[in-house]
């Protein structure tokens, strides 16, 4: 359902900062791909989901977010995760290798430079 | 020249008059209004006085006056006629039209007729089959000559009122003996902590129903009494033995719970009330420390599913059926019933086939018994396929079946359809039973992840476009979870990137997880050791 899953959009300069929060599942995957992915701007250099306030992921948001790194990385853009290290998604992700292909920060104060 | 010349008015009359008694509007009568209406047409047709129908009591060999025109005194003093004597007799029992043009003492037994003046007869038989079930006759207080198109006539009538009566009776025994099988089933079972019951009956090919039956109630607080049997015959006599018999299994079982004994006793009662009727039957008593006290009397084996889901016949030495022989002594058994492991009871019918030995019908029902079947349609199903290859019973069958769990079992039984927008209902649904089930937050994420994977391949790939419904069960025993989820559909990973993806999860996110297909659909099993 659509009110399963909210998005928040903030930019900090060249980088877009995306906030997912709710459950994201095979429901409503696909709509949440297409609206992060029309976010981007061609001056964004670098996308970060923040996935904090994501109660549940499965294989469906795991294929989501390789396929939002793919698209960003066409457009030479980079895509990186927010995810707290005691997030219950986790062991999720890392079954999925998306910490060995899209970096991973504990929090966005994390990736200041 | 005219080249269609009128009908001569003789066979214009004789069409009008067949028109007359085949008119459409008569097929939707009762038979009684049938009957009616047609002895009033025929009666009038052939300008008789009289018109009457007697019905063949086969079993004492006389007519019963069943409807009549013109003499209904005869239908209400109930006139009875010997089969072989008199006019209606002698058509009885030849079968062939009978014309009395001077009807005379010696001729006719039917007093009603002579007091009432009758001068001429015609009679002619009801007959189905080959088999004469009744005499139509006419009769005129004038003489008369009955001719030969009078008698086709009345045959016209006797064909249409024979087969209307036959069909009658034929579902009317059905109803009753329908109506009287079901209404002897338990519609409810007995509610035991920790032992789910089910039963199933089906009639034999064409709806006949035989004498099997099966019964469970409570004795006291926490005695379960299981009984299966089954009555030699079908139809109505059948299903009225049955009625009888498991009235009294109820009574003596509540005298005394002790299955043996009850069956000797029942073996008595049966040659004492109804000698000539044969029956078998399992008894079984079923106590909550988990043991079963059972007696056979020439029934079908049981079929036990112990708690690891192994299956096998409890085979025992044969005993035989009750109204048999007299002065039995039934031997008692004993089972003991573990904990998660599931009991079988049936009649001939599931694993009966002709041209078939019974082992290859018992191994049928053995290994279907130890698969997952949800309900008794299913397991009735996997036998008659994996056995003889008929997917319909020949003969009426009962199945009872008890599964039994563990103090602690905390089942989730739920089904979906297989839509994404049930997924997070789902979720809701298993969040609460992992709450229950003292499931810590990692343990809780990664079984709704592993569960998400399953549901989600179903909905995506089991169904097609077509919508279906998934069925999700979770069983708890002492903090082992056992989730399983089951569709129609064959288990197929997403095409393209990242094949294996789903699969991959949950067999990490789980302790193991097995994913079976078979012609009925996917299952995938998964555990989870919480501590």
């Amino acid at each position: 359902m659509e009110d399963e899953i909210q998005l928040k959009v903030s930019r900090q300069g060249d980088r877009l900062l995306v906030f997912w929060r709710g459950d994201v599942d095979m429901a409503n995957v696909t709509t949440l791909e297409q609206r992060t992915l029309g976010t981007v701007q061609n001056s964004d250099s670098t996308v970060i989901i923040d996935l904090t306030d994501v109660a549940y992921l499965d294989s469906a948001g795991i294929r989501s977010l390789l396929t939002i790194r793919r698209r960003l990385e066409d457009r030479q853009q980079q895509l990186s995760l927010v995810l707290p290290d005691d997030s219950l998604l986790r062991k999720a992700l890392e079954i999925g290798g998306v910490p060995s292909v899209i970096p991973v920060h504990p929090s966005v104060a994390a990736l200041e430079p | 020249m005219d080249l269609f010349p009128p009908a001569s008015s003789e066979s214009a009359e004789h069409l009008r008059r067949v028109q007359t008694l085949t008119d459409a509007a008569l097929a939707h009568l009762t038979v009684e209004s049938l009957l009616d209406e047609l002895l009033t047409r025929i009666r009038q047709l052939l300008r008789a006085d009289t018109a009457a129908v007697l019905l063949l009591d086969e079993p004492n060999a006389e007519l019963v006056a069943t409807a009549a025109k013109g003499i209904e005194e005869e239908v209400e003093q109930g006139v009875r006629l010997p089969v072989g004597g008199g006019f209606a007799g002698k058509i009885a029992a030849t079968g062939k039209p009978v014309i009395l043009d001077r009807v005379d003492h010696g001729k006719v037994l039917n007093p009603l007729l002579l007091k009432r003046g009758i001068r001429s007869m015609l009679g002619v038989p009801l007959v189905v089959g080959g088999r004469v079930t009744g005499v139509l006759h006419v009769g005129t207080l004038v003489p008369r000559k009955f001719t030969s198109s009078d008698i086709e006539l009345l045959q016209l009538v006797a064909d249409r009122l024979a087969l209307a009566v036959r069909a009658r009776s034929e579902q009317e025994h059905r109803v009753i003996a329908q109506t009287l099988q079901r209404s002897l089933l338990p519609d409810r079972f007995p509610h035991v902590e920790g032992v789910a019951i089910a039963g199933h009956y089906s009639p034999a090919r064409g709806g006949m129903v035989g004498g099997d039956w099966y019964d469970v109630f409570l004795i006291g607080l926490d005695q379960l009494c299981v009984v299966v049997g089954d009555i030699a015959g079908h139809g109505a006599p059948a299903a009225i033995a049955m009625a009888r018999l498991r009235n009294a299994v109820r009574a003596m079982v509540f005298l005394d719970e002790a299955p043996a004994k009850t069956l000797s006793r029942l073996n008595d009662f049966l040659m004492h009330f109804d000698p000539g009727v044969m029956a078998t039957m399992l008894l079984g008593i079923i106590s909550p420390d988990g043991t079963m006290r059972y007696a056979n009397a020439g029934h079908m084996p049981p079929v036990y599913v112990d708690g690891h889901g192994k299956g096998q016949v409890i085979e025992g030495s044969a005993e035989p059926p009750l109204g048999g022989v007299d002065f039995i002594n039934y031997r008692e058994r004993l089972l003991n019933l573990e904990p998660r492991s599931r009991l079988v009871l049936y009649t001939d019918g599931l694993v009966e086939r002709r041209g078939r030995p019974l082992e290859v019908g018992l191994e049928a029902l053995r290994a279907a018994a130890e698969t997952d079947w949800t309900t008794l349609e299913t397991l009735k199903h996997r036998v008659l396929e994996g056995g003889a290859g008929a997917d319909q019973n020949d003969d009426d069958l009962a199945i009872l079946s008890l599964s039994f769990g563990s103090q602690e079992a905390d089942e989730l039984h739920t089904t979906l359809e297989a839509d994404p927008r049930e997924l997070a209902t789902l979720r809701r649904t298993f969040r609460r039973w992992l709450a229950d089930a003292k499931a810590d937050p990692q343990q809780t994420q990664d079984i709704l992840v592993a569960v998400g994977e399953a549901v989600t391949n179903s909905i995506e790939h089991a169904h097609g476009p077509g919508r279906g419904l998934i069925q999700v069960t979770g069983v708890n025993t002492d903090g082992l979870l056992e989730i399983t989820v089951r569709d129609r559909g064959a288990w197929r990973e997403p095409r393209g990137e990242h094949r294996g993806l789903g699969r991959s999860v949950m067999r990490q996110l789980m302790d193991d997880v097995k994913i079976s297909t078979d012609e009925n659909g996917t299952v995938v099993t998964m555990h989870k050791r919480l501590r």
